[in-house]
């Protein structure tokens, strides 16, 4: 074995792992932004997964069918009966004007999302070890997407960019403990910031905390984005309060949030590429991007940390 | 053809044979749903480039792991190069010890893979995971990278067998 080290195969594996080191300083030293092998390898694996994907979906939708026929039917019949309870609560002169109060915030915050520059993208890539729930999708830098453009479902939000290639993008969503957004209580007005921890992320769900001692926030709230910070537009939907607990040190409450997005079931989203009061202070040169992404994460922790004594909060690793 | 025009060719095309392969890999490793046993699915690159070691040797095995790890970089959401580099010694490593010290076969596949995942899997999970000291951490562990480790592993023979057959097809047609 020893000659082997003397050898030039051994001499040339060596400079192989210099390279690979550099590229993964480099990657470290650029943060979000990919190396040249990672954009040549991106731009030729996309295409196959973007077909595997579609493959995958059709097969599993039609397995899906057949195997889980029984289980549609008792969900449907459960839906049939959720209705006629729902059709019961209209009859309620009141619980229809409440309903009727919900619509209008919903009806204007539509309104408002007229500036919404968006990118449809579909979802082609889910890795092995990929961090609750996040996902790659098949729109780049060429589409125009950039880091930490928002993406969203017709349901609501699911996370932000946090790696961009020239033909797919890399998604973290909102069960992610490192990605903290601004949000308020549709009802109350309440704010607080929503991320995920790790028990909560493994049913689905995620975690709003720092919400006043004094709220009103109840179970079944609707939360949305506040939109302070200029990452996130106001308004998007996150989901709704499950239940609500004081925190352990007893100065705060925090809400176990329902996600109105089936993060880990996500086939298509939209990206939101350009809003309204959208923060995009970038950086083209290099190193400039990663000191730049802090200078931005510490600014959004301060504008979106809804009491001055919260915790210091960080939109990025 | 004279018989050296065909051994030239066959080992430029068996490279050819084995990128595309590696590639093909990584498109099933990483396409959604597939593979999938509630919630956990295989890493399919990692032991494939190992066990490809101990038919290639140390040094094609060694590139065509720093390939299948670049792969996992791209598809993956930690440092680009991190599983490159790994990837790259384990197989080197794979293929010397299959030259120096262990035979070929399963059982030693089957160990080679499994530590190779091991490591691999633990150092993902502490830089990715436990040392950001999320509340509840250990349970990552327990409930997803371990379950990783088991089911890439289970994998083994059919990469074992898969470039047994693929592998002394090329070395045939060289002899």
């Amino acid at each position: 074995m020893g000659d082997f080290f003397k050898s030039l195969r051994f001499k040339i594996l060596l400079a192989l792992l210099v390279v690979l080191l550099a590229f993964m300083l480099r990657a470290a030293y650029m943060g979000g932004l990919g190396t040249m092998a990672d954009y040549v390898l991106g731009v030729v694996a996309t295409p196959f997964q973007r077909l595997s994907a579609s493959i995958s979906y059709s097969v599993t939708d039609i397995l899906d069918t057949l195997f889980r026929a029984g289980e549609y039917k008792s969900e449907n019949e459960a839906l049939r009966e959720e209705i006629r309870s729902l059709r019961q609560q209209l009859v309620d002169y009141d619980a229809a004007i409440q309903e009727n109060k919900q619509y209008k915030q919903f009806l204007e915050i539509k309104e408002n999302n007229q500036d919404f520059q968006v990118e449809l993208a579909a979802v082609i890539g889910r890795s092995p070890d990929a961090r609750f729930g996040s996902v790659t999708i098949d729109k780049g830098t060429i589409d125009g997407i950039e880091l930490r453009d928002p993406v969203i479902t017709a349901d609501g939000l699911v996370g932000y960019i946090s790696e961009v290639g020239p033909t797919y993008s890399q998604i973290i969503t909102i069960l992610d403990p490192t990605l903290h957004v601004g949000v308020s209580d549709a009802r109350t007005r309440d704010t607080g910031i929503v991320a995920g921890t790790i028990a909560l992320s493994q049913q689905g769900r995620c975690k709003m905390s720092y919400i006043d001692r004094g709220s009103a926030v109840a179970k079944g709230d609707i939360v949305v984005t506040s939109g302070v910070g200029g990452v996130f537009p106001k308004g998007l939907m996150i989901g709704v309060v499950s239940e609500v607990q004081v925190e352990s040190h007893g100065t705060s409450l925090y809400a176990v949030l329902e996600p109105a997005v089936d993060i880990y079931g996500i086939k298509d989203v939209v990206v939101i590429t350009g809003f309204e009061g959208q923060t995009r202070e970038r950086s083209s040169a290099p190193g400039q991007n990663r000191a730049q992404e802090k200078m931005d994460a510490s600014s959004q922790s301060e504008s979106e940390s809804p009491q001055s004594g919260a915790d210091p909060q960080e939109e990025e690793p | 053809m004279t018989a050296i025009e065909r051994k030239k060719f066959f080992s430029f095309f068996r490279y050819v044979v084995y990128a595309i392969l590696f590639l093909t890999l990584y498109v099933l490793q990483n396409t959604p749903s597939l593979f999938s046993v509630y919630g956990v699915k295989p890493i399919l690159l990692i032991p494939a480039a190992v066990v490809f070691a101990m038919y290639e040797g140390e040094f094609v095995g060694g590139v065509f792991g720093a390939l299948a790890g670049m792969l996992c970089d791209l598809g993956g959401f930690f440092l680009f190069g991190f599983d490159a580099i790994l990837t790259l010694v384990f197989s080197a490593v794979s293929g010397l010890l299959t030259i120096y010290l262990l035979r070929r076969n399963l059982r030693n596949a089957f160990m080679m893979v499994f530590v190779s995942m091991l490591i691999r899997c633990c150092l993902t999970y502490f830089f990715m995971y436990h040392i950001w000291q999320y509340e509840d951490v250990a349970s990552i562990f327990w409930d997803s990278t371990l379950w990783v480790i088991l089911y890439s592993t289970l994998l083994t023979p059919v990469y074992f067998w898969m470039w047994r057959k693929l592998c002394g097809f090329f070395h045939k047609r060289m002899e």
